[in-house]
C-alpha cells in the first residue's frame, strides 16, 4: 500500500535507502496510520529506553488504504518526486493558500499529472516552492482536462498553518 | 562561585540610570566589556536580523535571486551560509520561502557556534538544549542529512517548535527526546559532536528582550552557572574520545561561561584541552579577583558592538 503511494507521488527511489515508521493514531474518531521518514543511522541509533517526542520527518499518514501527504512531505515530494500532482498559482493566490484559503481557477497558472477529479495536488508559487496541498473540486459536469474549464481547489494543507496556530500548538 | 558584584560608581549609577538596568549588572559590564555605554547604546535599537540558506533545500545563489524578488537585500557575511539582512520591506519569518524552509532566521553567532563544531557527514551528534531547533537543523545541513542526531529538550512545552523546524528545513536524520540534558549519560549512548547551547540568564539578548535588564538578580545567574556546570559535565560524559563539546550561552556573565569551563578543567584536568575559537574577543583570564586556567583565552566573546551579533560566548573543547 504504502509502496503504491510512494510510487504515484514518485518518491520510491528516494526513499528506497531509508527507514519507514508507522505510528497509530486517533484522528476525529477514526484510526491512521501517521509515516515517519528517517536515515538508517538514525534508525539504529535510537535506545531501547529513550521515549522520542519525533523521528525523522512526519511525510504523511495512511488513511483507508492510501497515503496521503503532509505538507512537509508534499515539500519532498516537490523536490525529489517526478510526475507527481500539482498547480501552480499566481501571487495574489499565493498568499491565500498560507492563510489557509481555497483556490479559484483564476488563480491557477499551470497545472499537471492531473488525472481525475478529486486528486490531491501539490500547491507550488510561481518559483516552484511548495505552499500547500489541495484537493482538486470540478464544477459539475465538466472536464478538468479542458483548459477553460473552471478548477477549484480546496486547500487541505498549508505552509503558514503552523505560525497562524503556534500559540495554541506551544503547550 | 557567588555572582561577583562591585562598589557602585559614578559611571555605573549613570549609565544604569540612562539605560534603565539594575546598577549591579552594569558595574559588573564596566570590569570586563570594552566600550560599555557603546554596547549598551546599541542594545537599545532592535539587532542585526540574520539568514542561513538551507542547504537542505537550495543553493545560497537561488535563494538570493528569490529574496532579491521579494525586495529582501542582504549581504555576506563571515560564514558563506549565513546572510545579514540590510532591508526588507516584508516581514522575514513570513515569506513562503522561509515557511518552506529554504531558510532560517538565526543570529551570526549561533551560526558561529555549529560552525565550530566541526561537523560532518555519518557522524553521530547530540544537541543537548535544542529548542527551538536553529542548530540542530544548521547541524543536519552540515551532515547533508546523513548519520544522526540525537536531540534533547526539557522544556515540553517547547518541543513543537522543535518538530515545527525539523520539518520545515526538510531533516530527516534526528531524533528528538525530551528529557533533561543532565539525565542523558543514563541511556548509554555516545557521540561524535556535542553541542551544549546552555540555558542562561539571556543577557546578551537584551535587544531582543528589554526586559532582560531588570528580571534577574545576582542568585539567578549561580543558579544558572550550577546548572550550566552539571550539564557540562554530563556532555563529557556522552563524548567520544578525541571528540569536541561546543558549550555556548548568550549570556555575558563570565560565571555561566568562563567559571564553567574553568571549573571544568579543574574536575578533568588534562582529559579536556580548550581549542581556539576563529571568530570573537578572546575569553577573560580573571575576573572578580579570581584567576582562570590560561588556556580559557581560546574561547570566545562577541559583542553586540563589536561583533554585529548578539552577546555570546563560545567554548570549544577536545575530549582526549
Amino acid at each position: 500500500m504504502l509502496r503504491r503511494g510512494f510510487d504515484r507521488w514518485g518518491i520510491f527511489d528516494y526513499i528506497v535507502d531509508k527507514e519507514i515508521l508507522l505510528k497509530e493514531k486517533k484522528l476525529n474518531g477514526s484510526k491512521i496510520k501517521e509515516v515517519y521518514l528517517t536515515t538508517r543511522d538514525n534508525f539504529k541509533m535510537i535506545p531501547e529506553n529513550a521515549s522520542l517526542s519525533h523521528i525523522g520527518m512526519l511525510i504523511g499518514h495512511l488513511k483507508r488504504r492510501s497515503f496521503v501527504p503532509s505538507m512537509a512531505g508534499a515539500d519532498l515530494i516537490a523536490r525529489v518526486g517526478v510526475k507527481f500532482p500539482f498547480v501552480t498559482v499566481n501571487q495574489t493566490a499565493e498568499a491565500l493558500v498560507l492563510y489557509g484559503r481555497d483556490i479559484m481557477h483564476g488563480s491557477i497558472v499551470d497545472y499537471g499529472n492531473l488525472s481525475q477529479n478529486n486528486t490531491i495536488v501539490i500547491i507550488l508559487n510561481k518559483n516552484r516552492v511548495p505552499i500547500g496541498l489541495g484537493i482538486t473540486m470540478l464544477a459539475i459536469g465538466k472536464n478538468i482536462h479542458r483548459s477553460n474549464e473552471r478548477i477549484v481547489i480546496k486547500t487541505i494543507a498549508d505552509a503558514g498553518h503552523y505560525l497562524r496556530n503556534e500559540r495554541l500548538i506551544d503547550r | 562561585m557567588r555572582t561577583a558584584i562591585f562598589p557602585q560608581t559614578n559611571a555605573s549609577r549613570d549609565l544604569a540610570d540612562t539605560y534603565g538596568y539594575h546598577e549591579w549588572m552594569i558595574g559588573r559590564f564596566l570590569e570586563y566589556m570594552p566600550d560599555v555605554e557603546k554596547c549598551l547604546a546599541l542594545m537599545e535599537s532592535s539587532s542585526n536580523a540574520y539568514i542561513r540558506t538551507n542547504s537542505l533545500k537550495i543553493d545560497p545563489k537561488s535563494l538570493l535571486s528569490l529574496l532579491e524578488a521579494r525586495n529582501i537585500e542582504v549581504e555576506s557575511t563571515v560564514l558563506p551560509e549565513v546572510y545579514r539582512v540590510v532591508s526588507t520591506s516584508v516581514p522575514i519569518g513570513a515569506t513562503p520561502e522561509y515557511l518552506a524552509g529554504l531558510y532560517y532566521i538565526q543570529d551570526l553567532s549561533s551560526c558561529i557556534a555549529v560552525d565550530e563544531l566541526e561537523v560532518s557527514f555519518n557522524q553521530q551528534n547530540i544537541d543537548m538544549a535544542c529548542a527551538p531547533g536553529g542548530k540542530t537543523t544548521f547541524m543536519a545541513q552540515k551532515m547533508c542529512n546523513s548519520g544522526a542526531i540525537f536531540a534533547i529538550e526539557s522544556n515540553r512545552r517547547r518541543i513543537p517548535s522543535v518538530i515545527f523546524n525539523l520539518s520545515r528545513c526538510g531533516v530527516l536524520n534526528t531524533s528528538l527526546c525530551n528529557i533533561d540534558a543532565r539525565s542523558v549519560g543514563s541511556l548509554n549512548m555516545t557521540f561524535d559532536r556535542v553541542l551544549l547551547d546552555a540555558p542562561c540568564t539571556c543577557e546578551g539578548i537584551i535587544s531582543k528582550d528589554k526586559t532582560r535588564k531588570i528580571s534577574h538578580d545576582p542568585s539567578d545567574i549561580e543558579e544558572s552557572s550550577r546548572r550550566q556546570q552539571e550539564m557540562l559535565l554530563e556532555a563529557t560524559k556522552v563524548v567520544k574520545p578525541g571528540g569536541l563539546i561546543i558549550y555556548s550561552t548568550c549570556s555575558f556573565a563570565p560565571e555561566e561561561n568562563e567559571v564553567v569551563i574553568d571549573e571544568l578543567l579543574e574536575v578533568l584536568g588534562n582529559s579536556i584541552v580548550i581549542e581556539p575559537v576563529r571568530h570573537g574577543l578572546p575569553g577573560l583570564t580573571h575576573f572578580g579577583g579570581r584567576r582562570f586556567h590560561s588556556s580559557l583565552s581560546r574561547t570566545a566573546r562577541l559583542y553586540p558592538h563589536l561583533h554585529n551579533t548578539v552577546g555570546f560566548f563560545i567554548a570549544k573543547l577536545k575530549v582526549n
